[in-house]
């Protein structure tokens, strides 16, 4: 049987697209007429997307897997398929799921509960705002890792697909922001964006200075909350003295809310700069 | 291509019809994953392109070509591929690349989230018993976790470690078959 580790480290290079036309043409022979390593790589492929989904990749690989692993939609939906299988194995999940019901509640247990939560005196009171505070910090600290629809890295995923060069370019709404920069001096009220009911897709513009970045990035985030996504590699426009940036949103992960978009230039030394920062303010 | 270019086909890549056929499946998958991984979004097609430029060749290959008709189909896929690089490189149309589906696709993701994870469910539970419980306790574990596991779980199956990574895959992959059938086909979901 061939030795997985062994082939790993290039096998993963092919799969985020860093190896050079030879390197690339030397793995596609061998996985047309090796099948021992073809099973080899299709398990280093499964063990990437769960390094992405588990957040372990670098930020080098992960660009490189966002931009382009996931460019194609059927390793997009490979990697949703492991987001769900992901979450269903998360603790206490599966129980309930696939292996039928859960065993009840010992009924000493539960009836001790009861009795705490219903008793008399100090200590059920006590105890009640001890669960209830402790719910509450579960669903804060849920909150600010959900950021609202479904993981970040999917969300990520969905945005980078939305904005690539090969996605098609229909929005059922556009929406023009201006930046401020900074959010101390801005003046001017929140600009507020209106999305239908059954608006699919929000393209939001930026105008940007005319700077020599490589390419730009932007993140979304709730004003003072979570962050919803994250995109890098945007493609910008030239217009007149400036360019023009072109976001898709899908218009699901813009709830009643104020926003704040930041977006980044990268220099070809891969240095970040901050060259838009625009708030808004969406209602449904 | 015709009946008798793709009987001819089969018979160049094995006397055997069975072997033959899923000789054919094999190549055509890889090919898939590799337009795919190469970024093209419409792999299935061009895949399809591959084995139409070849077919109408076998009465000839099967005289002169030596070697592994495997790799007759990759250089075929090669030209493909330099064929679109070079529309690409002069801005040509290039309707094979786009997303399938528009934004109603978009308004439907939720609800095929929703289904994608009754569908993950009603998968489990066809696997047989040892599978699930196999595939389920190997996904719970962190990284550090499941290489420890792998090792535990190994020794205790008597199998190598790659052995079991390749277990595990072949479940996850049947699993994943299972649910995008699902997806497709079982109303009951929809």
């Amino acid at each position: 049987m061939i030795d997985i580790d062994k082939e790993q480290a290039v096998v993963r290079q092919y799969l985020l697209r860093r190896l050079d036309e030879e390197g690339q043409r030397h793995v596609e022979e061998r996985f047309l007429t090796d099948s021992d390593f073809r099973e080899a790589v299709l398990v280093i492929e499964d063990e990437l997307i769960e390094d992405y989904l588990a957040g372990l990749l670098d930020d080098d690989e992960q660009e490189s897997f966002i931009n382009h692993y996931m460019s194609a939609p059927r390793q997009l939906e490979e990697v949703r398929l492991s987001q769900v299988l992901r979450e269903h194995t998360a603790p206490g999940q599966e129980e309930e799921d696939v292996q039928g019901p859960p065993e009840p509640v010992a009924t000493g247990g539960k009836h001790k509960i009861l009795s705490l939560l219903l008793g008399r005196g100090r200590l059920p009171v006590f105890a009640t705002v001890v669960i209830l505070l402790a719910v509450l910090a579960a669903s804060w600290s849920l909150i600010g890792k959900l950021g609202g629809d479904g993981p970040k890295a999917v969300r990520n995923a969905e945005v980078a697909e939305l904005n690539s060069a090969n996605s098609a370019g229909e929005s059922d709404l556009t929406v023009r922001l201006t930046s401020s920069q900074s959010r101390a001096t801005q003046q001017a009220p929140v600009p507020k964006v209106s999305i239908a009911g059954g608006a699919n897709v929000v393209q939001v513009v930026v105008n940007l200075p005319r700077r020599p970045y490589q390419r730009y990035e932007a993140t979304l985030r709730e004003n003072d909350g979570p962050e919803v996504f994250t995109v890098s590699s945007l493609h910008v426009e030239d217009a007149g003295e400036g360019r023009l940036l072109k976001l898709r949103i899908p218009a699901r992960f813009l709830k009643p809310e104020d926003y704040i978009l930041n977006v980044r230039g990268v220099s070809d030394a891969g240095q970040h700069e901050d060259v838009a920062e625009c708030f808004f303010r969406v209602v449904k | 291509m015709t009946q008798g270019d793709f009987d001819r086909l089969l018979g160049w890549l094995d006397a055997d019809r069975e072997l033959a056929a899923r000789k054919y499946e094999e190549i055509h998958a890889s090919l898939v994953k590799i337009f795919s991984w190469r970024g093209y979004h419409d792999a299935e097609e061009l895949a399809d392109e591959v084995v139409n430029r070849v077919a109408p060749k076998v009465r000839e290959l099967a005289v002169d070509y030596v070697g592994d008709p495997s790799l007759y189909f990759y250089g075929v896929a090669k030209k493909i591929l330099l064929e679109c690089e070079r529309r690409e490189q002069h801005q040509l149309p290039r309707p094979e690349m786009r997303v399938a589906g528009g934004p109603s696709e978009n308004a439907d993701e939720d609800d095929v989230g929703a289904r994608r994870r009754k569908c993950l469910q009603r998968c489990l539970r066809k696997l047989d018993s040892e599978d699930r419980e196999l595939i389920l306790s190997y996904y719970k574990k962190s990284r550090q976790a499941k290489i420890d596991y792998r090792k535990a779980l190994a020794e205790e199956l008597g199998v190598g470690t790659n052995a079991l990574r390749v277990r595990v895959h072949r479940i996850r992959a049947a699993l994943k078959s299972c649910v995008k059938k699902c997806l497709n086909t079982d109303p009951a979901v929809k």
